[in-house]
């Protein structure tokens, strides 16, 4: 007598996380009585795209512990069960765990949907329910579309809290809460991007079209990746090739014009799964991209073009429970300077700074010309990842970047030479050995070895010394849920070692520096139906930057004097932080509150003395180690009126105080919050951003030569169009900046003393995704 | 089977990567060797002042030979002049960083059009003309006719302007490439 019973157990969801769901139904066949005959087969399968999930371990807890693993097709069979109600224990590496009780009575049959690991402080995998829940660290769909064609620090400075240090038009580098340089590491596709980070007009060497996942890494995986991201960890990458799915290709068109500058971009990107003897996992992806000379509301800026081209490999296979993972990427750039702003001295930055227009008049040209940066970013990354069972996975990751970077200043004579003022050489071996476990006790935990091996050198004009570095770090990183609560807590063990080679007229010098630390970060969420608050505590450190160790010349653009100060000590921060999420059907906050404490805080201020060049003299300014403080707030609301209104208001404050001198720290973003309102009716989408950027009025007057800029109020308008033509979806954006063309200057642009802001730039934006089903 | 099969791809993989890698090496400095500076300096600026009438020479010289920072400049001289005198002055520039030294003055004279040297004279009774001129007619500077007034102390700026197509005989336009405050004393 066969009968079927449908059940849903929806109940058991109150007892695991609210971000867990389970899905379940059996069939029951034959009753059985008395002993241990029963059989319970089943299916364990993805929740989003019910694919079948292999290597999933289940099994049953109590006196007698029976389990098995799921075949490729996500099938298992589990024998001689009691009957009697038995809890189960459904384990995968990637995806939620879950446990669960069955009255067996008779063989059953189910079917497991598990759902993606959210609590998992993995990088850059997230569904989009985690995406929800924290969107003030991470740029959604919509931000990513509106900065396509941007450089990848304006896309990055969507995040809030996230702003820009600039030097003209062309350059600009990411700054975290008001820390920038050496403090901020970037991640780039699980690889810690080194170039010359620490100079202020050296921009990240990253293609933005590859980086379509970008986040402000707050949890302990942060400490992954080094102790020295004292500003905060940056997180971007492409979407993992191991995603894509047999018989389909995917892929992406970009092309992208802007009127400012009369930029033209060119992208491409194709991928897919092939089936060679074993799955071949690939993609290739290109940019192109070239622009002119940029416009202010009223003046052409004389040589701010730029040229870009970069593109990428990534081939990846899977052989049983192993997966290899190759990726190479070139970036290759040349960045104009505004002509301008090579100034001799401090009379001719003095009638610059006088001067409201541009003291070089200009028309629109396209060619770069000197001054102007070169640079070649290349990186190898070879990844193995071993998954031992379900439980255990080993990772090998090896990488290596070569950064090539030539600066060309301004000749004095045309005829003296060709070639660069100075090149860098940085080339770095980096290596991660991990193990992760993702269910001791119910403690997921990763533990480490990270290596690093780098050299750096240069020729031309000095400006900062040649260097070994080698460094050493084992880590170990734990999280748990117990109830609503969320744990994490991080250590981090770094040993570094420089090798600096001063020469002196021909006489080498080396000095030898060695640093090592503990660097560590608990955060600890609660989480409520429509409330979550969280607090962390870390600490991290970083040893002083080769400028700041050995700098010793001139600043051509801002007509200083830097000098480095070799008997400087580590830099030190400890920092805490609050955050609260409230979210109610269409009605979310976001804020997070901080304070951080840096001891040894390495700070350039004025000596008030001066440096006698035949070009006169020039104000000498010196790191010197200070306590600092830096406080702050980030917010972030959003309300859906109804389906066709949606706003959205997100702000950022800042404090910074040098404790010792007793006053405001430099070059601090001052408060800046951007409003927008959309209206979505059928396929079009349009966006109003009104953005606010306050003028900053803490700063100390001798140590500039110049107040920082007044308050600016900037307009901008988004419109998108979703439509389909020929069965294939086109994605048309059209971006308005600065919509009032107003006249403006930026406080963290370090060209602000020569020349206004952008003026008005409308881009324009074609998407074509490619999803091609191929015939089987 | 599959599984050789899958060693060779992932070795060949691995091959074609590494060749990626080698392909693309260049000639590169390495942090412990001496690094190579193509760069020119203008280390040292001297002024040659003939007396019209004795056509006795004196000079006044700065040098700084290794450049912007590093050691304090070795000279930096006070110029001395007669009063109510009139003073033929040669101005010459060296790169003694590099051996031989290089003339710079020499290609200021062969980019004449596009730099230009100013004098001010700060709390003496002086007076300086620019005797020598660029192809379109323009001062140049690298040869002027210094008159002195009554005695004095003061200051005389020299001021070395590179002006790539921005040339009109003004000061204004350009970058400058030298600016010293002499010291002067006019007895």
């Amino acid at each position: 007598m066969n009968s079927s019973h449908l059940a849903l157990i929806v109940p058991i969801l109150k007892h695991i996380l609210v971000y867990i769901y389970l899905f379940l139904f059996y069939c029951a066949s034959f009753a059985q009585s008395g002993n241990c005959y029963i059989q319970l087969k089943g299916r364990v399968l993805d929740s989003s795209d019910q694919m079948p999930l292999s290597h999933t371990s289940i099994a049953t807890l109590g006196v007698k512990t029976t389990e098995t693993i799921t075949d490729k097709d996500g099938y298992f069979v589990l024998k001689n069960l009691c009957p009697d109600s038995v809890e189960f224990h459904i384990t995968h590496f990637d995806y939620d765990h879950l446990h669960i009780h069955l009255v067996l009575n008779k063989d059953t049959s189910i079917i497991i949907y598990l759902k993606h690991s959210t609590t998992d402080f993995s990088g850059i995998k997230l569904s989009v329910k985690q995406e929800k829940k924290e969107s003030i660290n991470q740029l959604n769909k919509a931000d990513i579309d509106r900065t396509k064609g941007l450089s990848i620090s304006e896309v990055m400075s969507e995040i809030p809290g996230v702003s820009l240090q600039k030097t003209g038009s062309t350059i600009s580098k990411p700054v975290i809460n008001g820390l920038q340089g050496n403090r901020v590491l970037i991640v780039n596709n699980g690889i810690r991007q080194e170039g010359q980070n620490w100079g202020a007009e050296h921009a990240p060497e990253i293609d933005a079209f590859l980086a379509t996942q970008i986040r402000l890494l707050k949890t302990v995986e942060a400490l992954r990746y080094g102790a020295d991201g004292i500003a905060g960890v940056l997180l971007v990458g492409p979407l993992s090739i191991f995603s894509y799915k047999e018989h389909m290709l995917y892929g992406e068109v970009n092309s992208a014009a802007s009127s400012n500058g009369r930029a033209g971009i060119l992208n491409a990107m194709l991928g897919g799964k092939t089936n060679i003897g074993f799955p071949l996992y690939w993609r290739v992806q290109g940019t192109l991209k070239q622009s002119g000379n940029v416009k202010t509301s009223r003046d052409f800026l004389a040589n701010t073009g730029t040229k870009e081209n970069n593109y990428s490999l990534n081939l990846g296979m899977q052989q049983g429970k192993l997966l290899s993972e190759v990726f190479y990427s070139e970036f290759h750039t040349q960045i104009g300077l505004y002509l301008g702003s090579q100034v001799g001295n401090i009379t001719d930055l003095q009638t610059a700074i006088q001067s409201s227009r541009p003291l070089i008049q200009s028309d629109f040209v396209y060619g770069v010309n000197r001054p102007f940066q070169s640079v070649v970013h290349r990186l190898i990354k070879i990844k193995n990842e071993y998954r031992v069972n379900a439980r255990n996975k080993l990772e090998l990751t090896l990488s290596l970047q070569k950064n090539h970077r030539e600066e060309y200043d301004v000749l004095r004579s045309a005829t003296s030479f060709s070639g660069p003022s100075f090149d860098y050489y940085i080339n770095t071996n980096m290596g991660e050995l991990l193990w992760s476990r993702n269910d001791y006790h119910n403690i997921r935990f990763k533990t480490g070895l990270f290596g690093l091996r780098q050299s750096n050198a240069y020729s031309g004009r000095f400006f900062i010394p040649g260097f070994f570095q080698n460094s050493i770090a084992p880590f170990f990183l734990a999280s748990k849920n117990y109830k609503n609560l969320h744990l994490e807590a991080g250590l981090r063990y770094d040993v570094k070692q420089y090798e600096y080679y001063l020469w002196k007229n021909n006489n080498l010098n080396v000095n030898n520096l060695n640093y090592k630390g503990l660097a560590y970060q608990v955060n600890v969420d609660y989480t409520m139906q429509h409330h979550s608050l969280g607090l962390a505590v870390s600490s991290t450190w970083r040893p002083p930057g080769p400028n700041e160790l050995y700098a010793n010349g001139l600043h051509q653009g801002i007509a200083s004097f830097e000098k480095g100060d070799s008997g400087l000590r580590l830099e030190r921060s400890y920092s805490q932080s609050l955050n609260y999420v409230y979210s109610y059907r269409k009605f979310k906050i976001e804020s997070e509150w901080f304070y951080q404490y840096i001891n040894g805080f390495i700070n350039l201020i004025p000596s008030k003395t001066f440096a006698l060049t035949v070009r006169g003299a020039y104000p000498i300014f010196v790191y010197k180690q200070t306590n600092a403080e830096l406080y702050g707030m980030r917010f972030k609301t959003s309300y859906e009126f109804n389906k066709h209104f949606a706003t959205g208001l997100e702000y950022n404050f800042l404090y910074g105080n040098d404790l010792t001198n007793k006053t405001p720290l430099q070059q601090m973003p001052p408060f800046n919050g951007t409003f927008k309102i959309t209206y979505t009716r059928k396929n079009i989408e349009t966006t109003l951003r009104v953005q606010h950027t306050a003028e900053q009025t803490r700063y100390v007057a001798e140590s500039d030569f110049l107040a920082p800029p007044p308050a600016y109020t900037l307009f901008g308008l988004d419109l998108k169009w979703n439509t389909r033509i020929n069965k294939q979806d086109i994605q048309i954006a059209l971006n308005i900046d600065n919509l009032g063309n107003q006249a403006y200057r930026n406080y963290l642009n370090r060209f602000r003393y020569f020349t206004d802001e952008q003026g008005i730039n409308f881009r324009f934006h074609i998407q074509i995704p490619i999803n091609i089903q191929l015939k089987k | 089977m599959i599984q050789t099969n899958f060693i060779k791809n992932a070795l060949l993989l691995i091959c074609i990567t590494s060749i990626a890698i080698t392909a693309c090496k260049t000639e590169e400095p390495k942090p412990d060797q001496a690094p190579e500076n193509e760069n020119e300096l203008i280390t040292t600026v001297q002024l040659e002042f003939e007396d019209s009438v004795t056509q006795l020479k004196s000079y006044a010289v700065f040098k700084d030979l290794d450049g912007d920072g590093g050691n304090n400049p070795s000279h930096f001289d006070t110029i001395y002049l007669d009063s109510q005198r009139t003073y033929f002055t040669r101005i010459l520039l060296l790169d003694e960083s590099k051996t031989p030294a290089d003339t710079i003055s020499n290609e200021v004279l062969e980019e004449a059009n596009d730099h230009l040297f100013v004098f001010k004279a700060d709390g003496l009774n002086l007076n300086v003309q620019i005797l020598d001129k660029d192809q379109n007619n323009l001062p140049l500077g690298l040869y002027s006719r210094w008159k002195t007034g009554s005695s004095g102390m003061g200051k005389v700026n020299v001021t070395l302007k590179h002006q790539p197509g921005l040339k009109d005989g003004t000061a204004a336009p350009g970058e400058s490439d030298i600016s010293l405050d002499f010291e002067t004393q006019i007895r």
